[in-house]
């Protein structure tokens, strides 16, 4: 049964449409990443959700109730809707220690003092604070006022907990170990959780399906590899990863197999649009699947060294190929020769 | 929640709208009469327009106001915000001690500032006779336009300061920084960045100051009497006798003019505020900001501060301090001859000057609360409210502002002697707390609002999604953060009821005096040395309380 | 003056002694049964623009006298008097039970508009007729207008006897007295047009007075203290039309003031008292004024006060006989009546007012 289903919403501020008929749903245990590039409405959905922002239009329910119904008029106040959320800038009182932060929303919800303070430290045991009960956020690192939140909004078992770009305030090293944990404990919990991140890698090591937006539209909806590998839009390609863009004209078509051409170059790729012989197009290829060749040969453009950047595991390459400028990753420094740049047909996708 | 009626914040709005309109309304309606509004003989007419309109005094007055009103925004801007910038970007020496001393004249009543530079720099002035002993000619008329001009213009300098410093505080660093790493002077970073990027706030300041300079009372009235020079305010309380009986329909004619200059103003100020946010992009998020180096500048630096320091308030203080302690004084006195402490003695033959000294003590301390705590009520209902009755809410209580405290305390009266239900509460303190607590009500939700504001949304937020209403919030989390922001508003609130003047003259009575009104009434009966102890009783109040402030940490810019 | 030093001592004494230990006038001779329904009403609401100081060995004798009745005396200045009173009286929530003010035009006026009762106080006999206006308006007070100046910028044997010398003193030291002048503003002060219009009514000279007056550049001020206050402090030297009263208590702080009373003719002026009708308490209210008019009261008025006696039958330094005594037909006491009233029209005030400012030469 679907827990969470957000249907047609819309919400307009100011002069802006932020929303445009946006709809998903989420699964029992599902963590959904809501991914996107900023002024996408990701946020702003999220808010919807979680009863901060109200809609103009649409609907939005909970297991069996009701949260939003525009039409309806009916309004769920964010207090009445018991999810979690974890804000970006962790918005911990800063008046109250860590254990009353914990504590507030079993308070609210008129626990007993003794099984507040048994969950409360179940919670923050669970999570790797224990001793940091009586201290105040602004004596804890960044990384354990991140996790204080996420305790603040675990810890009366929510139907769903909303995290807002949860690992940005953390610096890159913390942010990577983070992910690993913040998508244990949540399995782990067992609850059903929505993400917002503008950060793709975050996006698809934690998420168990990701909705990638565009302008308050859905532009794809997909788990992590499929979304990563089989991009339905060129947004969608072109969001992820990092790539090679070549913008050129469709010159043949067999079935999905498609050649495109530009201005002294001509490869075949994979149609992932409906573009007709003779229509612009663009290809994308990721940068890890493009690649140094010895000798001309199919799919293969002849290109000239620019720069190469060391950057550690491998060397990033910067080409010019007649009008175009191609990256790739290569193990080792590329000598001072001409070079063919080789795209393997299956990787190019054409739109 | 989109569709519930906010019941709570509606009657905040309803009972404010009340408290602020009765009086307004009341004047408003006085000003299109012939004769007071409770005659029955009173027809509506314009008659009363038409006087003032075609008197002379009238014309001289906006002439003279206009000029004053200019005059001291050009004088308090430029000084208020270079001494901001100096104060909250530089490493100017003694900045901790410097802030609460340059705020003093906001706390105390313009009489006794102009009372105090009578004594001193008036013609036969202390300072005055030691100048011309050992200078020669002094360079002054203190009762001239150019005197009140500057005088008012170095008097309103906190106001300047206090706005444009707390835009200066939320500037992140980094930006001057950056312009210092280029190469900047510190005097260039102040002309080329900081000072830009807070220009609202200072333009703002500046409009405030214009506005203030058109309900400017105490000032033209104590130093302007020998020349007769007239400012709106004081033709109004000339409008008193000029007919022989108080012509009310004037009076309230002169105010809805002074009303009408003011509205404008007060809208550009807010529109103005609203643009600061906008301009000034960093939020203070705990970003410690560095001092800029002020290098061989420090001293010139110090100089102006100083140079302010002395003409506006060492020497009016002094004054004050100096004759009420004096038998006699001027020229061909000998000072250390007269000195008496008689004068406080005298003050306890007057039993209604103890009743005051206490009854304003209990209106600053008691009243200055429950006044905040009214503001904090109207703050929080306005308080992420969005609805266009907020809106509302924004600018009726920037309304009293337009109000001279002396018409105010008048319609105050009105409101006690003709709204029943009220009467019997007339004798009592609460009239004049009410009276108060409505004129100073703009400046306490700056100060309540300012609070507010330094509450992040997402931790009220963050309460709402653990489960908690709106009142729950309120009382956990938005008030716990404000507290402190509160108990500073309660102590500003404390030192301008006690040392308020003007509004408090109509509802003097027996219970109900107060030092500021009885030093208007006494200096009108002549016990000039009395008003003297008594000024220096009340500043002595206002300083305790400032005392108690600083001691606590209260934080004087918003 | 050594009537001043006089005035000193009584009034120390008055404050030290308990008030019974003096030596009393003949009490006021209140018929009983106003007395007695004073007494059930218990209190008695004081609306005066003279100062509790001042006024305190009065209330305190009155309190004496007559424990029953309790006094609640609120001092303001005389426009605020008015407004108070008029609003009160309009919103019908009742006021004061005695009017006391030194704004003699206006107590006549609300007299006149039929604010005031009408009473036959059985002291009258000893009142000059021109300060009882029909039982409606009564004088209560004897006070010269004098000339005030500082001892030590102008020599006592300088100082003006006569509102002539005064003129001629400013016509021929222009220079000395350049700016050095005050006296109220007739426009902004109330007493100040009273006293200014009754100059002109009685000095055939006025006009030339007015001339010399604007010829150094006369300051005018709204209050009596700052213009004492400037003239003790040696800022101004002179002040004209300025009440004996306020003057001789000033004095008795700073001996550096100096008082002259102008023997050409000497204005005096008394302050009014009126019972309104709407004064909850008008028994107390008529009680009050018995003992005000009182020999009893009025030698308090004359010795404590410093306010000088009205009545025909008290003596002394500070009484109206001493001082008719003194000036004979020089004395030119207000009158409490009608012709008061002549500059509330606002034509023929607006119309002296210009005459004065021409004469001034400021306009």
């Amino acid at each position: 049964m679907a827990r969470l289903n957000v249907t047609e919403v819309h919400k307009r501020l100011g002069g802006n449409q932020i929303l445009r008929g946006t709809s998903f749903t989420l699964e029992e245990g599902e963590i959904v990443a809501l991914l996107g590039p900023s002024g996408s409405g990701k946020t702003t959905l999220l808010r919807a959700v979680a009863g901060l922002d109200h809609p103009d239009a649409g609907r939005i329910v909970l297991d069996d109730e009701v949260l939003y119904d525009g039409s309806a008029g009916i309004v769920v106040p964010a207090e009445k809707r018991s999810l979690g959320l974890v804000f970006q800038s962790y918005a911990l009182w800063p008046h109250k220690t860590v254990f009353e932060n914990v504590a507030y929303g079993l308070k609210l919800r008129k626990v007993p003092r003794n099984e507040i303070a048994d969950r409360v430290a179940a919670v923050l045991g669970q999570i790797g604070l224990t001793g940091m009960a009586d201290r105040h956020p602004h004596q804890l690192s960044g990384g354990q006022q991140q996790r204080v939140a996420l305790s603040r909004a675990i810890v009366y078992n929510p139907r769903l907990i909303l995290l807002d770009e949860p690992l940005s305030n953390l610096d890159a090293k913390l942010r990577e170990e983070a992910r690993v944990w913040l998508r244990g404990l949540i399995q782990q919990l067992r609850i059903s959780a929505i993400m917002v991140t503008h950060d793709q890698s975050e996006a698809l090591a934690i998420a168990d399906r990701i909705l990638l937006l565009d302008k308050g539209r859905i532009e794809q909806e997909a788990t992590p590899v499929e979304i990563y590998e089989r991009p339905k839009t060129l947004f969608a390609a072109e969001f992820m990863g990092a790539n090679n863009r070549f913008s050129g004209q469709v010159a043949e078509l067999k079935g999905e197999r498609c050649r495109v051409s530009g201005d002294g170059w001509e490869l075949w790729g994979r149609m992932r649009g409906d573009r007709k012989v003779g229509d612009r197009a663009e290809a994308i290829v990721r940068l890890e699947k493009t690649f140094l060749a010895e000798g001309p040969g199919e799919n293969r453009i002849s290109a000239k060294l620019e720069a190469a950047l060391y950057l550690g595991e491998r060397w990033d390459c910067v080409f010019q190929a007649s009008s175009l400028r191609l990256r790739l990753w290569s193990p080792a420094a590329p000598a001072d020769r001409p070079h063919w740049i080789h795209v393997p047909e299956g990787s190019l996708l054409v739109f | 929640m989109a569709r519930r009626i906010p019941w709570a914040r509606l009657s905040v709005v309803l009972v404010s709208a009340v408290a602020i309109a009765l009086p307004l309304v009341i004047v408003i309606y006085q000003a299109f009469l012939d004769a007071p509004f409770f005659q029955p003989s009173a027809k509506l007419s314009l008659s009363a327009f038409r006087f003032v309109f075609a008197d002379e005094d009238f014309h001289r007055a906006v002439w003279t106001n206009l000029i004053l009103a200019f005059g001291m925004t050009a004088i308090a801007v430029p000084v208020g915000s270079a001494m901001a910038f100096l104060m909250v970007r530089t490493d100017l020496p003694g900045r901790s001690w410097l802030e609460p001393v340059i705020v003093i004249p906001v706390f105390v009543s313009p009489m006794v500032l102009g009372f105090g530079y009578i004594v001193a720099m008036g013609p036969v002035g202390f300072l005055t006779l030691w100048w011309q002993q050992h200078l020669g000619p002094i360079p002054w008329d203190i009762y001239s336009l150019k005197s009140l001009v500057v005088l008012a213009g170095l008097t309103h300098v906190p106001m300047v300061y206090l706005y444009t410093s707390s835009a200066l505080r939320s500037l992140a660093s980094d930006l001057e920084e950056a312009a210092l790493t280029a190469g900047a002077g510190t005097a260039r970073v102040a002309l080329t960045i900081s000072l830009p990027m807070v220009w609202p706030a200072i333009l703002s300041s500046g409009v405030l100051t214009l506005f203030l300079g058109f309900e400017l009372f105490g000032l033209p009235l104590v130093l302007g009497d020998p020349q007769g020079l007239l400012v709106l305010p004081t033709y109004l309380f000339k409008l008193t006798n000029k007919l022989g009986v108080p012509s009310y329909q004037l009076m309230a004619v002169v105010a809805v003019v002074i009303i009408a200059i003011a509205f404008p103003l007060v809208w550009l100020q807010r529109k103005l505020m609203g643009a600061t946010s906008r301009f000034v992009s960093v939020k203070g998020k705990g970003q410690a900001s560095r001092p800029l180096p002020l290098g061989r500048w420090r001293w010139p630096a110090t100089g102006l501060m100083v140079l302010w320091f002395i003409p506006t308030i060492a020497v009016p203080l002094a004054g004050v301090f100096l004759r009420s302690v004096v038998s006699s004084w001027g020229e061909g006195v000998n000072l250390t001859e007269v000195l008496t402490l008689d004068h406080f003695k005298e003050l306890f033959e007057y039993p209604n000057v103890v009743r005051g000294i206490v009854n304003t003590i209990v209106l600053a301390v008691v009243g200055g609360g429950i006044a905040v705590a009214c503001y904090a009520a109207i703050g929080l209902a306005a308080h992420r409210w969005q609805s266009r009755w907020a809106k509302v809410l924004d600018y009726l209580v920037m309304v009293p502002r337009g109000m001279p405290g002396l018409i105010a305390g008048l319609a105050f009266l009105w409101v006690f002697l003709f709204v029943k239900p009220l009467a019997p509460l007339r004798p009592t303190l609460f009239s004049l707390w009410l009276a108060y607590s409505v004129v100073w009500l703009a400046y306490g939700m700056r100060m309540v609002s300012a609070a507010l504001l330094q509450v992040g949304p997402e931790l009220e937020e963050a309460a709402a999604s653990a489960g908690a209403s709106s009142g729950r919030i309120i009382r956990d989390v938005t008030l716990p953060l404000v507290r402190f922001g509160l108990v500073g508003a309660w102590l500003l609130i404390f030192c301008i009821f006690a040392r308020e003047y003007s509004t408090g003259v109509y509802l003097l009575g027996p219970g109900t005096e107060v030092i500021g009104s009885l030093i208007v009434s006494l200096w009108g009966s002549g016990a000039l040395d009395v008003v003297a102890a008594l000024s220096v009783v009340n500043i002595l109040l206002v300083a305790v309380g400032m005392g108690v402030a600083l001691r606590l940490g209260v934080r004087l810019h918003g | 003056m050594t009537k001043n030093r006089t005035a000193l001592l009584l009034l120390i004494g008055g404050l030290c002694l308990p008030a019974t230990a003096r030596a009393a006038g003949a009490n006021p001779r209140t018929a009983p049964a106003v007395v007695a329904a004073a007494e059930k009403e218990g209190q008695l609401t004081v609306y005066a623009t003279t100062d509790q100081v001042v006024a305190g060995p009065l209330v305190k004798d009155f309190q004496s006298l007559y424990p029953k009745v309790k006094v609640e005396y609120n001092d303001m200045n005389s426009t605020e008097v008015y407004n108070r009173f008029v609003s009160e009286a309009a919103a019908g929530s009742g006021s004061g039970d005695l009017l006391w003010s030194s704004s003699m035009d206006l107590q006549v006026k609300l007299a006149k508009e039929g604010y005031a009762a009408e009473y036959k106080s059985p002291e009258l006999d000893q009142i000059p007729a021109w300060a009882n206006w029909k039982g409606l308006a009564f004088g209560t007070t004897y006070e010269p207008i004098v000339f005030v100046y500082n001892k030590r910028l102008l020599k006592e044997e300088e100082a003006p006897k006569s509102h002539a010398e005064m003129t001629k003193l400013l016509q021929t030291q222009k220079d000395r007295f350049k700016g050095k002048v005050t006296a109220y503003d007739p426009e902004r002060s109330g007493v100040g047009f009273l006293l200014i219009t009754q100059d002109a009514k009685v000095d055939p000279a006025f006009d030339a007075a007015a001339k010399a007056y604007g010829a150094v550049g006369v300051k005018l001020y709204t209050s009596i203290g700052a213009m004492l206050e400037r003239i003790q402090s040696g800022e101004h030297i002179l002040g004209f039309n300025i009440f004996s009263s306020y003057a001789a208590a000033k004095q008795k702080k700073d001996s550096s003031l100096g008082i002259s009373f102008p023997k050409d003719y000497l204005l005096v002026m008394s302050r009014v008292a009126i019972l309104p009708k709407v004064g909850k308490h008008p028994n107390a209210g008529k009680l009050f004024l018995d003992y005000l008019l009182s020999a009893r009261g009025q030698e308090i008025v004359a010795h404590q006060a410093g306010l000088g006696s009205v009545r025909n039958d008290v003596t002394g330094e500070g009484t109206a006989v001493a001082t008719n005594k003194a000036f004979g037909t020089a004395v030119k006491p207000i009158p409490v009546d009608e012709s008061l009233l002549e500059y509330l029209d606002q034509a023929r005030r607006l119309e002296f007012l210009n005459r004065w400012q021409k004469a001034l030469g400021t306009k």
